[in-house]
């Protein structure tokens, strides 16, 4: 290049240069020497320099250039190629470069330049998302990529780990960025409810979200995975439940609507709350990954106090020979009552070896609610192989008789035929069974009605018809018909005779009468001690020589009677005149053994002694009771008690009777000294009548008259039962009638009754339980009482239904 | 016409003084210059800055010389890809000075300087008159080539509007700006004496 200055010099040639050669050839080489020394210029190295440092800038940036990693997305919506930046926390750490498809253009493919550095964290935890505005129920996030355009997230879950450079992007950002402290646990539920991105709620605080939703593969739950952030996971223990608190909460109770709503969020897409229950695995603190049970409502939450959350499940399978209608999939099972597990199936399948179809009833059991800690199915079935032995059985029970809904009771039945667990069966191992309580119920209610059944309800009824006629009939006879009258006066009587009772009891000089009652039964006492010491006597012992005779006698007696029950008017007669002579033998019996003993005479005199004392006794009790009305009470006591007795009034009757009784007992003791001798007489008598030739025409008659009585009874039937009916009721009425006019007396009579009877046995209740007269009266006292009592009873009633007396009460 | 060499005299290039040729690389006895009668490799520093303005010239118009952000998004232009945005906006009157000064004058100043020093390197080319008239217009126009650099320092300067919108200048703005002051210098290191020495041979 500068040769051509050179090369023009020796034409510019001065003489006066440096070089002494004056010709032009000879300037030329020393000008082309210095050229040679340098022949290029230093400046090159300029351009050169540039070069070399655009080299190695260019070789620095491929250096520099990163990584490149593939990551494919749905869509690359908002995403440009050369523009948008992936970060991290907002920090650049690479650059989308191409957008491309995936090679079968299902999806898109983002080609990122990912700086050098971040190259440790690119492994098999890294996850790639796009920002973009995202409006949801939980908020608005990525509002900033309005203005700057979308961005690549990326974060990582650890450094070095196995290396990756292919990627498949989120659709969805991650809602828990990774390492972010906290916990992540399972959520299991029997259907979904919280979605993805729920909140999850303590006390209406939001600490964590539901991060991920999906079945369980076997498609029997739902698996959620959420995540508890710090410090709130220090929370979660193993009595901590979880319940799906679905916003809003109406409850229908007996304090009224109560109406429960959570935040708003939870309102949109669901929300799920927890609380930790006070029960001792509290102090057990949940681990990162623990599964818990969602339930589906904080009620049921809280009452799955005896669940442990994360227990073991064994299976039990069940034949109930009886029908499960009612049973469901989902019933309790329950051990006295706590529940310890549920029924999952109910099938039927043949029996191969009974040829009979089974219904087998699958169910699962928690065995820690059973209180068995940790166990091993194993232990589990061997413990309860123990127990059914020992009469634990699965039966059928009610859970409520308005649905009839049926839950299966492991009940020990103690009487319950020998049978063993079949641990070896198909499909699980089978419990045995026992026959449900409501069949063994409807069993007894079967048999009960069978009795009733077999009762003779027909002819019981035909008894009750008859014996209704005959009150009817009763009702109809003129006597029944007199009663009310009767009554009145009777009544009239008896007041009389309680207030002369009551005078008499308020009478001073009665005080005497315990004191002589003493004496009396000290004397009765003396005479029974004195009977034992008779009949000890060996005079005694001749007796059943006398008693043979006595025998004979009765023996032509009974000759007689036989003669006399010879005539064919007599069979009539028979019954009573059996029980007056056997009355009769059993007294003359005694009589004779009485009068034949040789101490007879003793006796007899004593016993006159003895009763002239007892009727001395009487008669001071007699000139005591200076009111003849005294004296008259038990006869007419007899015959009120007769007439109330006639009127055939069951409760009536047997009180009444039993009055009578009391009443006759009194006086058999009052006469007890007179019987021999009356006995006698009357025997004797009796012998005479037989013997008497008239006797035979009054038999005829008495015989004649029963003929006219059985005649006037079939008129009496004939007549019809509506003419009876008609007649019963007007004789009712007009005694109603009677019985009204009565009843106006009746009640201070009866009151005045009452108050005396009742001072009467205070009274005498003063007098000592031993004295046996004491004893008479209060009972005759305390029956008139009742009587009373019942009369009162049957005016009522009388007043209030006049027809009760046909048809009772 | 005669030479200031061929007189046997340099001439002084800071002050004009002659001197004799015999103080050819010595200092001007006025001004204390150094004097050359004709400077040493003026051809090879010529060219080199010459390459060194190609070079840069290279990645001022691959690089982007602006980036303009508008609402978060960032657009970047190249010098030709903004000449084009304006043709294609309408602009042809814009577009053209654009063009012209940071296109055309660029290439004709490295057209230019690269014809005359083949012309000198090799005895070829046009005669003296033209040369000196065309080595002039390099000169007087390099100064003007700074346009685009200029157009972009204001842009950067005028539009910063936070996010809504702003302007930056893109690395191709340094590199423009380095390829015109190597052109500048190339035009300058080439000694103009010697486009006469060229035309003597000739002539």
């Amino acid at each position: 290049m500068t040769e051509r200055t050179p090369s023009s010099e020796p034409s510019a040639r001065n003489p006066s240069s440096s070089d002494p050669a004056p010709p032009v050839e000879t300037t030329r080489p020393r000008i082309r020497e210095t050229r040679l020394d340098r022949r290029i210029s230093l400046i090159w190295l300029a351009p050169l320099g540039a070069v070399a440092m655009a080299g190695f800038l260019a070789w620095r940036d491929y250096q520099s250039r990163g990584v490149m990693v593939t990551v494919s997305f749905e869509t690359a919506s908002g995403v440009e190629a050369g523009q948008t930046r992936v970060k991290h926390r907002d920090v650049e750490v690479g650059l989308v470069e191409r957008v491309g498809f995936t090679e079968d253009l299902r999806s898109v493919a983002l080609h990122l330049r990912m700086k050098p550095e971040i190259e440790p964290y690119l492994n098999e935890t890294t996850q790639f998302w796009i920002v973009r505005p995202r409006i949801s129920a939980a908020g608005i996030s990525g509002l900033e990529t309005v203005l700057s355009g979308a961005f690549l997230e990326m974060d990582w879950g650890r450094r070095d780990g196995e290396d990756k450079r292919a990627f498949a992007g989120l659709a969805d950002p991650p809602l828990t960025p990774t390492g972010t402290p906290g916990m992540r646990i399972l959520l299991r539920a029997g259907e979904g409810g919280a979605g993805v991105g729920a909140p999850i709620l303590f006390r209406r605080i939001p600490v964590g979200r539901v991060e991920t939703q999906a079945l369980t593969a076997d498609g029997t739950a739902v698996e959620m995975q959420a995540f508890i952030n710090a410090p709130h996971h220090l929370r979660l223990s193993r009595a901590t439940r979880f319940w799906n608190a679905s916003g809003f909460e109406l409850q229908l109770g007996a304090d009224g609507i109560k109406a429960r709503m959570e935040s708003l969020a939870s309102l949109l897409e669901g929300g799920v709350a927890f609380d930790t229950l006070p029960l001792p695995s509290a102090s057990q603190s949940a681990r990162e990954g623990d599964s818990y049970i969602l339930y589906a409502s904080e009620q049921a939450a809280r009452e799955s106090m005896f669940e442990d959350a994360t227990g073991s499940e064994i299976r039990l399978a069940a034949i109930f020979d009886e029908s499960v209608r009612g049973l469901t999939v989902g019933a309790p099972v329950e051990y006295r009552g706590v529940r310890v597990g549920e029924v999952t199936a109910i099938s039927a399948r043949l029996n191969p070896s009974t040829q009979r179809i089974d219904i087998l009833t699958t169910m699962v059991i928690q065995p820690n609610r059973l209180g068995l800690e940790d166990p091993d199915p194993t232990t589990t079935f061997h413990i309860l192989g123990a127990a059914v032995e020992n009469g634990l059985r699965a039966r059928l029970a009610s859970g409520s008789l308005l649905t009839g809904a049926l839950f299966v009771e492991l009940a020990e039945i103690p009487e319950a035929p020998l049978a063993a667990m079949d641990p070896e069966a198909d499909p699980y191992p089978m419990i045995p069974t026992a026959p449900s309580s409501l069949q063994a119920l409807t069993e007894a209610a079967a048999e009960i009605m069978a009795t009733i059944n077999s009762l003779p309800l027909a002819e019981t009824v035909e008894t009750a018809r008859g014996a209704i006629q005959d009150v009817r009939d009763l009702i109809a006879s003129e006597g029944v018909q007199g009663v009310p009258g009767q009554l009145a006066q009777t009544l009239a009587s008896a007041q009389a005779a309680a207030d002369g009772a009551a005078r008499l009891l308020a009478d001073p000089r009665l005080a005497g009468l315990p004191t002589r009652l003493d004496a009396i039964g000290a004397n009765a006492e003396r005479i029974s001690e004195r009977v034992a010491a008779l009949t000890e006597d060996p005079g005694f012992a001749a007796l059943p020589g006398r008693l043979d005779a006595i025998g004979a006698n009765a023996e032509r007696v009974s000759a007689d009677l036989a003669a006399l029950t010879a005539s064919p008017e007599f069979a009539a007669l028979p019954g009573r005149i059996g029980a007056v002579a056997s009355q009769a033998e059993q007294v003359a019996a005694n009589v004779a053994a009485f009068t034949a003993s040789p101490g007879f005479a003793g006796l007899s005199g004593r016993l006159d002694s003895i009763g002239a004392d007892v009727a001395r006794a009487a008669a001071n009790v007699a000139g005591l009771t200076s009111d003849p009305a005294l004296l008259s009470l038990p006869r007419r006591l007899e015959a009120t008690l007769a007439k109330i007795e006639a009127l055939a009034i069951e409760d009536m009757i047997f009180t009444a009777r039993s009055a009578l009784d009391e009443a006759r007992r009194l006086l058999a003791d009052l006469g007890t000294q007179q019987i021999p001798a009356r006995a006698a007489a009357t025997l004797d008598s009796a012998r005479a009548l037989l013997a008497e030739p008239a006797f035979r025409q009054t038999a005829h008659e008495a015989s004649a008259a029963l003929a006219e009585a059985r005649t006037l009874i079939n008129e009496l039937r004939a007549a019809g039962t509506s003419q009876n009916l008609n007649a019963a009721l007007a004789s009712v009425q007009g005694a109603g009638r009677s019985i009204d006019a009565a009843a106006a007396a009746l009640p201070a009579t009866l009151a005045q009754i009452t108050a005396a009877a009742a001072r009467a046995e205070n009274m005498l209740g003063d007098f000592g339980p031993g004295a046996p007269g004491n004893y008479e009266l209060i009972l005759t006292l305390r029956e008139l009482r009742a009587a009373s009592g019942k009369l009162y009873e049957l005016m009522d009633t009388l007043q209030r239904q006049p027809n009760s007396i046909i048809f009772g009460k | 016409m005669t030479t200031a060499r061929e007189a046997g005299l340099i001439a002084c290039l800071s002050c004009g003084a002659l001197e004799p040729m015999a103080s050819d690389g010595g200092l001007c006895s006025r001004c204390g210059g150094r004097l050359r009668s004709r400077r040493p490799y003026s051809l090879q520093r010529s060219a080199a800055w010459l390459a060194l303005g190609l070079m840069a010239y290279v990645p001022a118009n691959l690089w982007p010389i602006m980036r303009t952000t508008t609402l978060g998004r960032g657009e970047d232009n190249t010098i030709l890809g903004g000449v084009w945005v304006l043709a294609h906006h309408g602009s042809w009157d814009l577009a053209a000075v654009v063009f012209l000064a940071s296109v055309a004058v660029p290439m004709a100043k490295f057209c230019v300087v690269g014809l005359l020093l083949w012309g000198l390197a090799f005895g070829r080319g046009f005669e003296p008159h033209k040369r000196h008239r065309l080595h002039e217009i390099v000169e007087y126009i390099g100064r003007w080539s700074m346009l685009d650099v200029f157009v972009v320092a204001i842009l950067a300067a005028l539009v910063q509007v936070g996010p809504l919108a702003s302007i930056t200048p893109g690395p191709a703005a340094g590199a423009f700006g380095l390829s015109v002051a190597f052109t500048m210098l190339s035009a300058q290191a080439l000694d103009p004496r010697l486009l006469w020495d060229a035309g003597k041979d000739h002539a």
